[in-house]
């Protein structure tokens, strides 16, 4: 066999980069904390949820307890502690101009406030490490038993 | 002996380059597996019998002349089963509109329009955080699909019987 050219070599470190990267999709399936719990604090906090214009069958379908988690990551947000429901309310411009709200039927408002354990880091705050957790937000949650969209509303640090 | 020569040989004996081919396609084998494992998953779990009801709004008389109990229904866009057409309701569509005179929200009939409640039984896998039928999440409030042999429309599970 002929000694081994420049081209060897090139053809030698493609396979062994191709090699790492394929090593390092398997070794890193799943998510990934952010960091390791032992090396970071984590703060409870309640994280308020707002899902507005949601069904009475779809209110009734969460209970205090269940466990809720995001769509986006599957990972954990924390526990439900709490669940109220109001009337859907939404704008109306009337004919001589003024805008009133008005009540929707058959349509609530449900605010889920969930006990989460958050790792806080520069860039925010990070449900189980893992979901990241900001007001104002769109939030995409499920439970075992009902799926919905709803915005952070607010975190409290306990 | 050298580990690699400078003929490209591992102690003189295989080309490098061989090796080397060899160790990025049992790599790639064992991501497939990898891969497989993963989708394998969705069956493990408990199985179970279930009902829900499936909601689609504003369909024509059309429709509801297709649905026959007792038939399979699919998603329409994926192609798999998510159980049997056991029973439906029909009702008027109405539409919520806005009463500009008086600022409110009332709800009108639409003319021809209807309001079809599916039951559809279905085999599903539970797990911790999940039920499965096929690979159709099901939960209250999913949005998907569905069809069946001569109806086709999007709709939403309104109400879920029967997991445990």
């Amino acid at each position: 066999m002929k000694k081994l050219n420049l081209f060897d070599y090139i053809v030698i470190l493609t396979v062994v980069a191709i090699i790492a990267v394929i090593g390092i999709k398997i070794a890193s399936n799943g998510p990934m904390p952010l960091t390791t719990q032992s090396t970071k604090s984590y703060q409870s906090a309640l994280v308020s949820i707002r899902v507005e214009s949601i069904r009475k069958v779809s209110t009734e379908s969460f209970h205090i307890g269940d466990t809720v988690l995001s769509t986006e990551t599957n990972g954990i947000v924390g526990t439900i502690e709490k669940l109220e429901v109001l009337p859907f309310m939404d704008k109306i411009e009337k004919l001589d101009g003024k805008v009133v709200l008005a009540e929707v039927p058959e349509r609530y408002v449900l605010i889920i406030t969930v006990k989460s354990s958050l790792l806080e880091r520069e860039t925010g705050y990070f449900a189980e490490g893992i979901t990241e957790i900001k007001a104002n937000s769109d939030f995409r949650i499920y439970t075992k038993h009902v799926a919905t969209t709803g915005k952070v509303k607010e975190i409290i640090f306990e | 002996m050298k580990i690699i020569n400078s003929k490209g040989q591992l102690f003189e004996k295989v080309s490098i380059i061989d090796v080397l081919i060899i160790l990025i396609l049992l790599a790639a084998l064992v991501f497939a597996v990898s891969l497989f494992s993963k989708e394998d998953s969705l069956s493990t779990g408990s199985q179970q019998t279930i009902t829900y009801q499936y909601e689609t709004l504003s369909v024509p008389e059309s429709f509801v002349s297709q649905l026959i109990i007792d038939t399979p229904v699919f998603n329409s866009s994926k192609n798999y089963g998510v159980g049997i057409l056991k029973d439906f309701s029909v009702k008027p569509y109405e539409l919520v509109t806005k009463n500009l005179e008086n600022g409110t929200f009332t709800k009108e009939v639409v003319p021809e329009q209807f309001t079809v409640t599916m039951t559809v039984e279905a085999v599903v896998t539970v797990d911790q955080y999940h039920v499965w039928a096929n690979q159709e999440s099901i939960k209250v409030g999913t949005v998907f699909p569905i069809k069946g042999k001569g109806f086709a429309s999007n709709g939403v599970i309104i109400n879920v019987q029967g997991v445990q």
